[in-house]
């Protein structure tokens, strides 16, 4: 089932291209991230579908209805489009309690109906029951995060938009965040559209990920597609650890980097230095030297020492053949 | 489809919107002031361009030119010897603690100069209270009636503002530029010369320049002691072309051509030197100033400046202001016996001309302040971000009442609404004192919710659209009430200063019709001090008050607008 529907939908700012005509189609009841670094147009697409920015072509739709249309020269504001959106910086309006915040949707709209049971209900799933009469300034920076996502659920929308929303925490809220955010959207079953630049993040939470780069996309595909075959050059460096065998078409990850032979006869056999050991915690990042200005990153369980020649082996089925190129 | 007509209908608003702040700023100010050069090259009816010059060119005109220039001159030579001392104990040693000493030092700064010239002037002049205490001064006090005792009335007035600007820079420079500088090996001096100055003249010579500007603009000091002393100024000059006979308009608008012309001449040599040589200071919170601890000699000497600073400024005026409103018989003096509150009484007495005069300024203040107040979120609504060029305009027409001075913008009031073709029978009406002190104010509000809109995210309107709220819901509901801190302040600053207003009262009032200020004028005038004075200490002690409140307002409005 698909939820929305982009149709050759671009933008640019005072004459520079922030997106290039797009198609993309997001499943309904999925997990989609749009995966990218600053400035590849990833939020500029999240915010032309939550109605804030305008497309200046293409079609947007949302099941059958038309959001946006420059052919129809039809383009619905986005306080029609119910969307929930959740703000990298929460965005809570400071001057109303929680539970005004959670229930300004209700009110806006008009449903005056069960507001009370509604908010409540919403500020449970979040877990913040007894916070209700609180302004935002007396909450953690987790429990805001919990009233931003509480008011962008409460009216139970077709689609909820997150634009980073875990940037603003700090490193061990984010990691409790980043579960618990997942276990909602999972209870929910609500489609959600994920914006980030953080690989991990997208890795761990996405039934999909679509990785963008210069206003364009990639490569979609589920997170171990985007891991394992990465179709561009630029995708297998941006995510993961990319170590290249010959510059921008055959790679391997460090992982499939072994320091001993299994005798298979297809196995391959390269010739390193260590440069830098790095400890982990639970592993060794090894930093190799493999000449030609080609840099390695491998693992290993104990320590080694800089300046030692080594010799690596990689199964040839690890190798990963890529056909675009880019810088 | 309704749904399309949104963005439509919001577009179409922004544009009637924005016609409609630029036809009002036409006519609240802009022809008004354009009126005045109108006038002034108008010789019975032919154009001359050259009119104004030759005029001026007259000895009397010139004379008058000149010695406003010099006042300004010698003002800010004190305000910077009263201010730069000051500023550096404040921002570089343990004083600096006492956050209670900026607020006094603000005092002065809001007091009205008229007042603050007449406590001065009683405690001066030949047995007042300086010979009362000290017969011994009688040799000197005469002496005080000259130039450098108007400079000297005129910088205690206006040091609070360098100072302010003075202290701010030091602070920024003191923290981790300093101590970068030092660790770089950087001795005292070379410090002081090639970081500390540098950083500390531009705002310096933006503060000299608003000093001077608010000089020779300033009317209240000229009115009272420039008269006394018949020194005489360019505000106090125009204001006798226009209102006592001979009229003579065309000196009138000649003068205030010349004055308009030197104010924007200035705020454009400001605006310049503040976006080219002012610096991106790291202030707020990580910067840790250095503060010198004061033991000894040392602290002793900047406790007493400090003592001196307070008792010239503050002490002096108020407490001959006060005294003279308390004196039975002005005959007797300071003696006990003599204190009585029978003023106040016959002041506040219901019906009497001055409780009129009182309940007049309360509510034309009252009226001018709320729809100063509409009008200014309005316009500060349509300043935005300042960016695009119809922004820009409307902040900088709007700003004019603040740039030009206050009487130049009275004149240009007159001469618009009291012209033959004006349709609207404004003029001489309540409605005119109204809408002149609307004019006169509309900056206050204008840069404290324009400063207060910068402060909210557009992040938190878009979540308001995201969440369901139509533009005027997401209006009502968040934007109006994050404004209204400045929303606030801009009306009690409004309220306060048209309560004391002056210049305007005297000019535009309606036969017949007094306010707190004229009324004051009028007792000073006429000999009747002590009521002249129970009315300063009422309407000032209860406006102060609401000054003072609002101090306390901004930590209010850091904690709710995140």
């Amino acid at each position: 089932m698909t939820a929305l529907t982009i149709q050759g939908i671009s933008k640019s700012f005072d004459g520079v291209q922030a997106l290039q005509a797009t198609d993309l189609v997001i499943a309904s009841g999925k997990f989609t991230t749009l995966l990218g670094p600053s400035g590849c147009g990833k939020t500029t697409l999240l915010r032309m579908i939550a109605g804030l920015e305008t497309p200046d072509q293409g079609e947007l739709r949302i099941e059958n209805d038309i959001l946006y249309s420059s052919k129809q020269r039809k383009n619905v504001p986005p306080h029609r489009r119910g969307f929930g959106m959740v703000f990298q910086e929460f965005a809570l309006w400071p001057h109303l309690t929680v539970f005004e915040n959670v229930a300004f949707s209700l009110r806006a709209s008009g449903q005056k109906k069960d507001i009370q049971a509604r908010v409540m209900t919403a500020l449970a799933q979040v877990r913040l029951q007894g916070m209700e009469q609180r302004y935002p300034h007396q909450l953690s920076g987790g429990q805001q995060q919990r009233v931003a996502f509480a008011r962008a659920i409460v009216m139970q929308p077709r689609l909820i938009l997150f634009d980073e929303p875990l940037s603003a925490l700090d490193a061990i809220l984010r990691d409790e965040m980043r579960t618990e955010l997942m276990n909602l959207v999972q209870q929910l079953g609500v489609t959600a559209l994920y914006v980030t630049h953080d690989q991990t993040e997208a890795m761990a939470m996405s039934d999909e990920i679509i990785v963008m780069q210069s206003g364009s996309i990639l490569q979609r595909g589920t997170p171990e597609q985007i891991y394992r075959q990465p179709t561009h050059s630029f995708v297998a460096r941006f995510i993961g650890h990319s170590n290249w065998i010959d510059n921008g078409h055959q790679m391997v990850r460090p992982e499939h980097i072994r320091w001993q032979s299994n005798h298979s006869p297809d196995e391959h056999i390269h010739n390193g230095m260590i440069r830098q050991v790095s400890y982990m915690g639970d592993r060794y990042e090894i930093l190799l030297d493999m000449g030609e200005e080609r840099l390695w990153t491998a693992y290993q369980d104990e320590r080694m020492t800089v300046g030692e020649q080594v010799h690596i082996y990689i199964s040839a089925q690890h190798v990963h053949t890529i056909d675009a190129v880019s810088v | 489809m309704m749904k399309t007509n949104t963005n439509r209908t919001l577009f179409t608003y922004q544009k009637i919107s924005t016609a409609a702040a630029f036809l009002l700023l036409a006519v609240l100010i802009v022809f008004p002031l354009l009126m005045i050069f109108r006038t002034a090259i108008d010789q019975n009816g032919v154009i001359d361009l050259m009119a104004p010059l030759r005029l001026l060119g007259q000895s009397d005109l010139t004379s008058v030119m000149f010695s406003t220039l010099w006042l300004g001159c010698c003002v800010i030579v004190t305000t910077t010897v009263l201010a730069l001392p000051l500023a550096w104990m404040m921002a570089k040693t343990a004083i600096g603690r006492q956050r209670w000493l900026d607020v006094v030092f603000l005092i002065p700064f809001m007091t009205p100069p008229y007042i603050g010239s007449m406590g001065w002037m009683l405690f001066m002049q030949k047995n007042g209270y300086m010979e009362q205490i000290l017969p011994a001064s009688a040799k000197i006090t005469p002496a005080f009636f000259s130039f450098g005792g108007m400079v000297m009335i005129m910088s205690l007035h206006l040091f609070p503002f360098l100072y302010l600007i003075l202290r701010n820079t030091l602070e920024q420079i003191g923290g981790s530029t300093e101590e970068a500088a030092s660790v770089h090996g950087a001795s005292f001096g070379y410090r002081f010369r090639r970081i500390i100055l540098p950083l500390l003249l531009s705002s310096y010579a933006m503060g000299a320049l608003l000093i001077f500007v608010k000089t020779i603009a300033e009317f209240g000091t000229p009115a009272t002691f420039g008269r006394k002393i018949g020194f005489y100024v360019m505000t106090s000059e125009i204001h006798k072309y226009i209102s006592s006979w001979p009229i003579d308009f065309g000196k009138a608008t000649s003068l205030a051509s010349l004055l308009l012309t030197a104010c924007l001449l200035m705020w454009y040599i400001q605006s310049i030197l503040s976006s080219r040589y002012s610096y991106r200071l790291t202030g707020g919170k990580g910067s840790r100033s250095k503060k010198y601890s004061l033991r000894g000699w040392s602290g002793i000497v900047c406790w007493l400046y400090i003592s001196i600073l307070l008792i010239t400024s503050i002490g002096i005026p108020y407490f001959s202001v006060i005294t003279a409103s308390l004196l039975r018989l002005r005959g007797t003096g300071l003696a006990v016996g003599n204190f009585t509150l029978e003023h106040y009484k016959d002041l506040l007495s219901f019906g009497s001309e001055s409780m009129e005069a009182l309940i007049n300024s309360f509510t034309l203040s009252l009226i001018a302040a709320t729809i100063a107040v509409l009008i200014g979120t309005f316009l500060a609504l349509k300043v935005g971000q300042g960016k695009r060029w119809s922004q820009k305009g409307i902040d900088l027409f709007s700003l004019m009442p603040n740039t030009v001075p206050g009487i130049v913008i009275v004149v240009g009031l007159i001469l618009f609404w009291n012209s033959p073709w004006m349709p609207i029978p404004l003029y001489n009406s309540y409605g005119m004192v109204v809408l002149t002190y609307i004019i006169l104010f509309l900056p206050y509000t204008l840069q404290y919710v324009k400063a207060n809109n910068g402060q909210i995210d557009p992040i938190l309107l878009q979540a308001g659209a995201i969440s369901g709220g139509h533009p005027l819901y997401v209006f009502r509901r968040i934007l109006l009430p994050l404004l209204l801190p400045g929303m606030i302040a801009g009306w009690t600053m409004t309220f306060t200063i048209a309560n004391r207003e002056l210049v305007a009262s005297l000019l535009i009032l309606p036969p017949s019709m007094q306010t707190s200020a004229t009324y004051i004028f009028a007792q000073f005038e006429q000999g009747a001090v002590s009521m002249g004075m129970a009315m300063a200490v009422v309407s000032v002690g209860i406006t102060t008050i609401l000054l003072l409140i609002l101090q306390t307002l901004p930590a209010y409005r850091k904690q709710q607008v995140s």
